[in-house]
């Protein structure tokens, strides 16, 4: 660590090699950063797609919007159980049902 | 000239120091980042069950809210005195409910009434306590909703023909349903028998009673616990 810090404090000179070694390894470095952030830029853009089209999905869903098929609701009140035929909306695996009229 | 020899050829320096120190600290950066970012798009997947489950309990809960709403009970509420009729002092009186149904409502969606139906029980004794000033004796039914194996577990609370129903998944995700029910009532039908033979008077006063909910009474709350 002595021998580091001194270095640093160091004024004496560099050579063109360690110089030019120095410069590439930089370069590497800030290329290195420059995918990595880059990566996440692209993470983060498909994660809010993601978002944007779940949310959709939530609000067309809900309001009756989605794709309408009909399917069956059973209720059962210990007694004995009995179906109930509801309209079913469903999209990217969001689904919800409202009796049919 | 030699000084610059001596300085091409000297081996003294921190560069390269420097320079590992950048690298650690870029990539520290870009780890940071990318962590960052895998972090945020994890989020979806367990947002979409706790979606799943939210909608399914508030669907039962708009079930049993538009079957209620579109339908009416009605039932003949009797009560019958004996008197003698010398005197007109009371012998019996004898008190009931009859002819309860669960139908339509008047101007309503033509919606299946199964639910409603399993509450005729209770609306009876509802009805009794109402007209004739006596005790609820029967309680409302709990049920189970069944939709794609999701089951919602559903609890009522009744006073009166006011309905409290209480939704949850597997514990959580309660969802309430209040539904505010008004009662009609006819004028009272009253007939009078006299039987000399026996000196009695036989009174039967009924009136249809019928009991709607509004929509613009059912109130749906959603809470997460």
């Amino acid at each position: 660590m002595k021998k580091s810090v001194s270095r640093l404090l160091s004024r004496a000179g560099e050579s063109f090699s360690e110089v030019l070694v120095a410069i590439l390894i930089v370069a590497m470095a800030a290329l290195l950063m420059a995918s990595m952030v880059s990566a996440s830029g692209s993470i983060d853009r498909a994660a809010r797609m993601e978002d944007a089209d779940f949310y959709k999905a939530i609000s067309n869903v809900e309001e009756g919007t989605a794709t309408t098929s009909s399917g069956t609701v059973t209720i059962d009140d210990g007694a004995g159980s009995e179906t109930v035929d509801v309209n079913v909306y469903s999209q990217d695996g969001l689904t919800a049902y409202e009796v049919t009229p | 000239m030699k000084r610059v020899t001596e300085k091409l050829k000297s081996r003294a320096g921190a560069s390269l120091l420097f320079a590992i120190l950048v690298f650690l600290l870029c990539v520290l950066a870009g780890t940071a980042a990318l962590t960052a970012a895998a972090a945020n798009s994890g989020r979806y997947t367990h947002l979409e069950a706790e979606q799943q489950a939210y909608l399914a309990v508030s669907s039962a809960a708009k079930l049993f809210r538009d079957e209620f709403v579109n339908s009416k009970y009605t039932a003949t509420a009797e009560t019958v005195k004996e008197n003698i009729l010398s005197t007109g002092a009371e012998i019996s009186t004898k008190n009931e409910v009859k002819n309860g149904a669960i139908e339509q409502a008047d101007s309503a969606k033509s919606v299946d009434s199964t639910i409603p139906k399993k509450f005729d029980a209770y609306l009876k004794s509802a009805v009794e306590a109402k007209e004739f000033s006596s005790s609820v004796t029967t309680a409302p039914a709990d049920f189970t909703v069944t939709f794609d194996k999701i089951n919602v577990k559903v609890t009522c609370v009744a006073s009166g023909y006011n309905l409290t129903f209480t939704f949850t998944l597997g514990n959580s995700y309660k969802t309430e349903l209040t539904l505010v029910g008004t009662a009609n009532s006819s004028a009272p039908d009253i007939k009078t028998e006299e039987d000399t033979a026996t000196n009695t008077t036989t009174t039967t006063t009924t009136k249809t009673v019928t009991v709607t909910w509004q929509e613009e009474n059912a109130i749906i709350s959603q809470g997460r616990n």
